[in-house]
C-alpha cells in the first residue's frame, strides 16, 4: 500500500527524517507517534507531497509517486487546524475537491451527502465554517477528505484542538469510519494514549528515526528500549545491578533488594555487577504492610495518596527517589511505611550514548540509596 | 492616613469603613476632575481643529458659487479626477497586491529589496515621484529628449497614471500584506491536496478570501488618489484635477467661493469612499480568516509564476530606482538638461541655507509630538472613559482621512485669517495643520495600543485603591511606551510630508520644505527642487534612523 524506502529529509542542515523505512498495509489504521520534533509530521508531508524528500522514494499502490505533487497523489490531508475553507458553506467545502475531480453536479451532491452522513453531520451542509464548533469542522474536514475516495487517509494531529470529551468521542467515530470504509489511515499524534486507542499498528518515532514498530499490546508491554517503555504509558525508573542471569530472567539488586526482572530485548549476556534501568508500570506494582508476606520486595515511605477515580495513585518514598502505584484501593495513610511488591518488570542494560531516563541520569537516587 | 486611623480606634474594622468611604469619595471627585480635563482638552483640540474649519468654510461661498457647479471648467475637472481616479486606483492595487503576494511568499527572493522599494514612497513625499518623472520623461526630461532625442513627454494623464501607481502601490501593499501572510498555507496546502493545480487555488481560495482586504485596499487608495495634489500640479499638465483645480481657484484667482465648492465636490466622494471603508473593516473583523498558520510553510510558486512576477516587480524596482536615483542625481547636477556637470550648489543652497528644511524638521517634530499625546489622551478618553460625546470625538480623530487636504488648507485659510482666531502667517499654524493631517493615523495607532491592555489592568488598580490620574501616570503611561515613540515618527513623517494642506498656508517669513519644492519646479529650477527633495528625505530617514536605534527591532512602523 505505503512504502517508504529509506526517505531522508533535513532542514537547514538539521536532520528530520533519517533513512526511514516502513510499510503500511492496506485498510491498515496505522499511527506516526513521536514527541514534538521527532520527523513523524515530516513523514507525513513527504507522503502526502507537501515535501519533498532529499533522498529516498514513496510508493502508494506500488507506483512512486516522488516526483509527484500533492494534487496528484491519491492521498488526502486532515489538519490540525482543520484547514477549513472559511468562505465556502460546508457542502461546497465537500464539493470542492470533487470538482477538482471533474465530477458531475448530481454525483458531487451524492457524495456530498454520504461523506456528510458518514460523519454524522447529516442537513449540515448549508452551513458556514464559523457557525460550527471545532469538533464539527474536523469532522467536515475529514467528510471532505473522504469524499475524494483517497486510497489513503494522512491525518496531522487532528484531535488535538479539541477538547477532551469530543476527542474521545471522535476517535470511536473514526475507527467506526475506518472500518466501514476500509481506508488506509496514517494518523500522527504525540498523545500516546490516542495511538494506543487508534492504532492496529503504532510506529515509535524519535530524532527522525523508528524506535519501534508494533501493535498497542507489543509496544506496551514489550517495549524494545527505554525510550519506547517511557514515552508510552507511565513507568517507574528503578536503577539496579544485574545480580545474576538465567535465560529470559535476569536477578537484578534494586535499593537492597534483589528482584525478578525480565531483559528487555536481544540483551543477551550481562556481566554480573552491570548496570540497568528497570522500567516497571506503576499498575505492576503491590502495595503490602510492611511485615505482610516474605516475597522479595522494596520498602517505603507512603508520601501521598491521590484518589482518581478508577484508580489510586499512591506515591511511595523509596531510598529518596518516588515511586508511583495505581491499585483499585489503597487503604493506606501518608507515613506508613510499606513493601513494593514488584510483579512485571523489564531491565534494560545501559549503552553508551543509548537514552536514559531523566531521573536516572540525574542521579541514581535510589542505588545511591540503597549503598 | 490608615496608620491615623488604627492608632486613634481600638477597633479598626468597624471605624475604617466611613473613612473608605470618605476616601473613595474624594477619590470619585478627583477622578472627575481628571477625566473632565482629559475630555475637555480632546474635545476642544478637535473641535478648533477640525470641526469649526470644515464647517466655516461650508458658509464662505454665496448662492452665486455654487450655481457655478454647472461650468463646465468644474464639470471637466470632475471628470478628469474620476478617470485618472478609477485607472490610478486600480493599477495601484494590482501593483500592491503583487509586491504583497512576492512579499509573503518565503520562496520569492530579494523579498529584502521588495521591501525597500515599498516602502520608499510611504516615508518620502508622495510629490517626489512626481518630480522625477519630471526630471526623466518631461519636455527637456533625461531619457525622453536627451536619451531618445524626443520630442514628446509623459505630462499630463499618462504620466500621471504612472506617478500616482507609483506612489501610492505601497499603500494597498501595505493593507493587504497581513491578510496574504494570515491566509494560512494550510488552506493552499488543502486546496493543492484535494486536486487543485497553484491556479486554480489562486483563484478560488486566495482570491476570495482576500477579496475584502482588496476592497479595503482599493478604497483606500482611492481616497489617496483622488485627494493627490502634488504630483496632478507637477506633471498633469493640461490635466487639470479637482484638487489642482481649487488650488487654483483659491491661490491664482483668489476665487474662494469657487475653491470652496470645488472642494465640497472632492470632499463628498471622498467621505463616500471613508464611510464605505469603515464598513468593509467593520464587517471584516466579523469574519477573520482562520489565525493559524500552523507549521507548514506556504506551498512553493510554480517556476513560470514564479518568474511572471519578479519580472514584474523587478521592472516596477527599476522604475523606482530610477525615480529616487535621479533627484539624488539632479540635486548633484548643475542644470538639469542644459548643464550636466555635477555640483554641491543645490545641496549648500537646501541644507545650509535652507530655513525650509529646517522648518519642515522642526515643526514636524513639534506636530509629532502634539499629535502623539493628544491622541493617546483622545484614545484613552473614548476608550476607557464613559464621558459624554466619546463618538463624536471618535468621529472627529478619524475625520480628517477624510477631507482632501486641498480642502484643509483652503478653509484653515479661511477660518484662521481674521480674529478671534487670526493664525495666518505664524509657525503656531503650520505646526497645528500638520497636526491635524496627523491626527487620524497617530489616533488609529493609539485606540490599537489602548485596546490591547486589558481593561483588568486598570480595573485592579482602581480596585486596590489607585486614582484615575494614577492609573494613567503609573499604569498607561509606561504600558504605553513603545507605542508612543512608534506615533511619534508616524506622525513625523506624515507631517513633514504632507504638501496640500501646508501650502496654503505659508508666508513669505516661515517657509517649509514640500511647498518650496513645487514652487521651484513650476518654475523649473530643477536642481534646487530636488536640492530641497533630497534633503527633506535626508531628515526623515535620519529621524527614522534615530527612532530606529533607540528602539530596535520594537519600532514597528510598516510591517512589510
Amino acid at each position: 500500500m505505503i512504502d517508504l524506502k529509506s526517505l531522508c529529509k533535513s532542514f537547514d542542515g538539521v536532520p528530520a527524517v533519517r533513512d526511514l523505512d516502513l510499510v503500511v498495509g492496506r485498510g491498515e489504521f496505522l499511527c506516526l507517534l513521536g514527541s514534538s520534533g521527532c520527523g513523524k509530521s515530516t513523514t507525513l508531508r513527504m507522503i502526502a507531497g507537501f515535501i519533498r524528500p532529499d533522498s529516498g522514494s514513496v510508493l502508494i499502490d506500488g507506483v512512486d509517486v516522488s516526483g509527484f505533487g500533492p494534487d496528484a497523489r491519491p492521498t488526502s490531508m486532515v489538519f490540525q487546524d482543520y484547514a477549513i475553507f472559511p468562505h465556502l458553506t460546508v457542502a461546497e467545502n465537500i464539493e470542492f475537491g470533487l470538482k477538482a475531480q471533474k465530477l458531475g453536479r448530481e454525483e458531487r451532491a451524492r457524495r456530498t451527502e454520504e461523506a456528510l452522513d458518514m460523519v454524522g453531520l447529516a442537513g449540515l451542509g448549508g452551513r458556514r465554517p464559523n457557525e460550527l464548533s471545532g469538533g464539527q469542522q474536523q469532522r467536515v474536514a475529514v467528510a471532505r477528505s473522504l469524499a475524494i475516495r483517497p486510497s489513503v487517509l494522512l491525518m496531522d494531529e487532528p484531535l488535538s484542538n479539541l477538547d477532551a470529551k469530543t476527542r474521545i468521542q471522535l476517535r470511536t467515530q473514526l475507527r467506526e469510519i475506518q472500518r466501514g470504509t476500509g481506508t488506509t489511515i496514517v494518523y500522527v499524534t504525540h498523545d500516546q494514549e490516542e495511538a494506543l486507542a487508534l492504532g492496529d499498528r503504532i510506529a515509535v518515532m524519535r530524532d527522525g528515526s523508528l524506535e519501534q514498530l508494533g501493535s498497542g499490546h507489543e509496544i506496551y508491554l514489550t517495549p524494545a528500549n527505554g525510550y519506547v517503555a517511557d514515552f508510552v504509558g507511565m513507568t517507574n525508573w528503578l536503577a539496579g545491578e544485574v545480580a545474576g542471569t538465567s535465560p529470559g530472567s535476569w536477578d537484578v539488586e534494586i535499593a537492597g533488594a534483589v528482584l525478578p526482572v525480565t531483559p528487555a530485548g536481544a540483551s543477551a549476556s550481562v556481566p554480573r555487577g552491570a548496570p540497568v534501568d528497570v522500567s516497571v508500570r506503576p499498575e505492576d506494582v503491590t502495595l503490602a504492610g510492611d511485615g505482610d508476606g516474605s516475597a522479595p520486595a522494596l520498602r517505603g515511605v507512603v508520601r501521598d495518596v491521590q484518589f482518581l477515580g478508577p484508580v489510586v495513585r499512591t506515591y511511595v518514598d523509596v531510598g529518596g527517589s518516588i515511586v508511583i502505584v495505581h491499585s483499585a484501593q489503597s487503604g493506606r495513610s501518608p507515613g506508613e511505611a510499606v513493601r513494593l511488591v514488584v510483579g512485571r518488570a523489564r531491565a534494560f542494560p545501559r549503552a553508551e550514548g543509548a537514552w536514559r531516563p531523566p531521573s536516572a541520569r540525574a542521579e541514581s537516587a535510589v542505588a545511591v540509596a540503597a549503598g | 492616613m490608615s496608620s491615623t486611623t488604627l492608632t486613634s480606634d481600638p477597633r479598626p474594622g468597624r471605624a475604617a469603613r466611613p473613612d473608605w468611604q470618605a476616601r473613595s469619595r474624594r477619590r470619585r471627585l478627583a477622578d472627575r476632575v481628571t477625566v473632565g480635563t482629559l475630555a475637555l482638552y480632546v474635545g476642544g483640540l478637535l473641535v478648533l481643529l477640525v470641526l469649526v474649519p470644515t464647517v466655516a468654510m461650508l458658509f464662505e461661498p454665496g448662492g452665486e458659487a455654487w450655481s457655478r457647479l454647472a461650468e463646465p471648467r468644474v464639470a471637466e475637472a470632475a471628470e478628469n479626477t474620476v478617470v485618472i481616479g478609477v485607472a490610478s486606483t486600480l493599477s495601484a492595487t494590482v501593483v500592491g497586491f503583487l509586491f504583497a503576494y512576492a512579499l509573503s511568499r518565503p520562496d520569492i527572493r530579494g523579498r529584502g529589496v521588495l521591501r525597500v522599494m515599498a516602502l520608499l514612497p510611504l516615508i518620502s513625499p508622495p510629490f517626489v515621484v512626481g518630480l522625477a518623472v519630471l526630471l526623466l520623461f518631461g519636455r527637456r526630461g533625461l531619457i525622453t529628449h536627451e536619451l531618445l532625442g524626443l520630442d514628446v513627454s509623459l505630462l499630463g494623464l499618462g504620466g500621471l497614471w504612472l506617478v500616482q501607481t507609483l506612489a501610492f502601490f505601497p499603500m494597498a501593499t501595505l493593507t493587504l500584506l497581513p491578510t496574504l501572510k494570515n491566509i494560512g498555507s494550510t488552506l493552499e496546502w488543502a486546496s493543492r491536496d484535494l486536486g487543485w493545480t497553484w491556479f486554480q487555488t489562486f483563484r478560488r481560495v486566495t482570491l476570495p478570501l482576500a477579496f475584502p482586504t482588496i476592497l479595503n485596499a482599493l478604497l483606500l487608495v482611492c481616497m489617496f488618489v483622488i485627494t493627490d495634489f502634488g504630483n496632478p500640479v507637477l506633471i498633469g499638465a493640461g490635466y487639470q484635477v479637482l484638487s489642482v483645480e481649487a488650488y487654483v481657484q483659491a491661490v491664482g484667482r483668489q476665487d474662494f467661493g469657487m475653491a470652496v465648492v470645488l472642494c465640497v465636490l472632492l470632499f463628498v466622494p471622498t467621505l463616500v469612499l471613508f464611510l464605505i471603508q469603515r464598513r468593509v473593516l467593520a464587517r471584516r473583523s466579523a469574519v477573520t480568516v482562520s489565525g493559524k498558520t500552523g507549521s507548514l510553510p506556504p506551498a512553493p510558486l510554480p517556476t513560470a509564476v514564479r518568474r511572471a512576477l519578479l519580472a514584474v516587480l523587478g521592472l516596477v524596482s527599476f522604475l523606482m530606482i530610477l525615480i529616487y536615483g535621479s533627484i539624488l542625481f539632479g540635486s548633484f547636477t548643475r542644470a538639469w538638461g542644459a548643464n550636466w556637470s555635477l555640483t554641491l550648489d543645490h545641496w549648500q543652497t537646501a541644507l545650509l541655507r535652507g530655513d525650509d528644511i529646517r522648518n519642515s524638521a522642526l515643526f514636524s517634530a513639534t506636530a509629532a509630538i502634539i499629535t502623539t499625546i493628544s491622541t493617546l489622551v483622545a484614545a484613552y478618553v473614548v476608550h476607557r472613559t464613559k464621558v459624554f460625546g466619546r463618538g463624536v470625538m471618535d468621529g472627529l480623530a478619524v475625520l480628517p482621512s477624510a477631507i482632501p487636504g486641498t480642502m484643509i488648507g483652503i478653509s484653515w485659510l479661511l477660518t484662521f485669517n481674521e480674529p478671534p482666531l487670526a493664525l495666518t502667517g505664524t509657525a503656531l499654524i503650520l505646526v497645528l495643520v500638520m497636526v491635524v493631517r496627523a491626527i487620524p493615523v497617530g489616533y488609529r495607532t493609539a485606540v490599537t495600543t489602548i485596546n490591547q491592555i486589558s481593561p483588568s489592568i486598570d480595573e485592579a488598580a482602581t480596585d486596590l485603591g489607585a486614582s484615575r490620574a494614577r492609573v494613567i501616570v503609573q499604569i498607561m503611561f509606561p504600558l504605553l511606551g513603545g507605542a508612543f515613540t512608534t506615533s511619534l515618527v508616524f506622525g513625523f513623517l506624515h507631517a513633514i510630508n504632507t504638501l496640500s494642506a501646508v501650502i496654503f498656508l505659508t508666508s513669505p517669513g516661515i517657509g517649509l520644505g514640500a511647498p518650496t519644492i513645487v514652487n521651484l519646479a513650476e518654475f523649473g529650477q530643477w536642481g534646487a527642487a530636488t536640492g530641497v527633495a533630497a534633503g527633506l528625505m535626508v531628515v526623515s530617514f535620519a529621524g527614522l534612523a534615530v527612532a530606529k536605534l533607540a528602539l530596535g527591532s520594537r519600532l514597528r512602523l510598516y510591517d512589510l
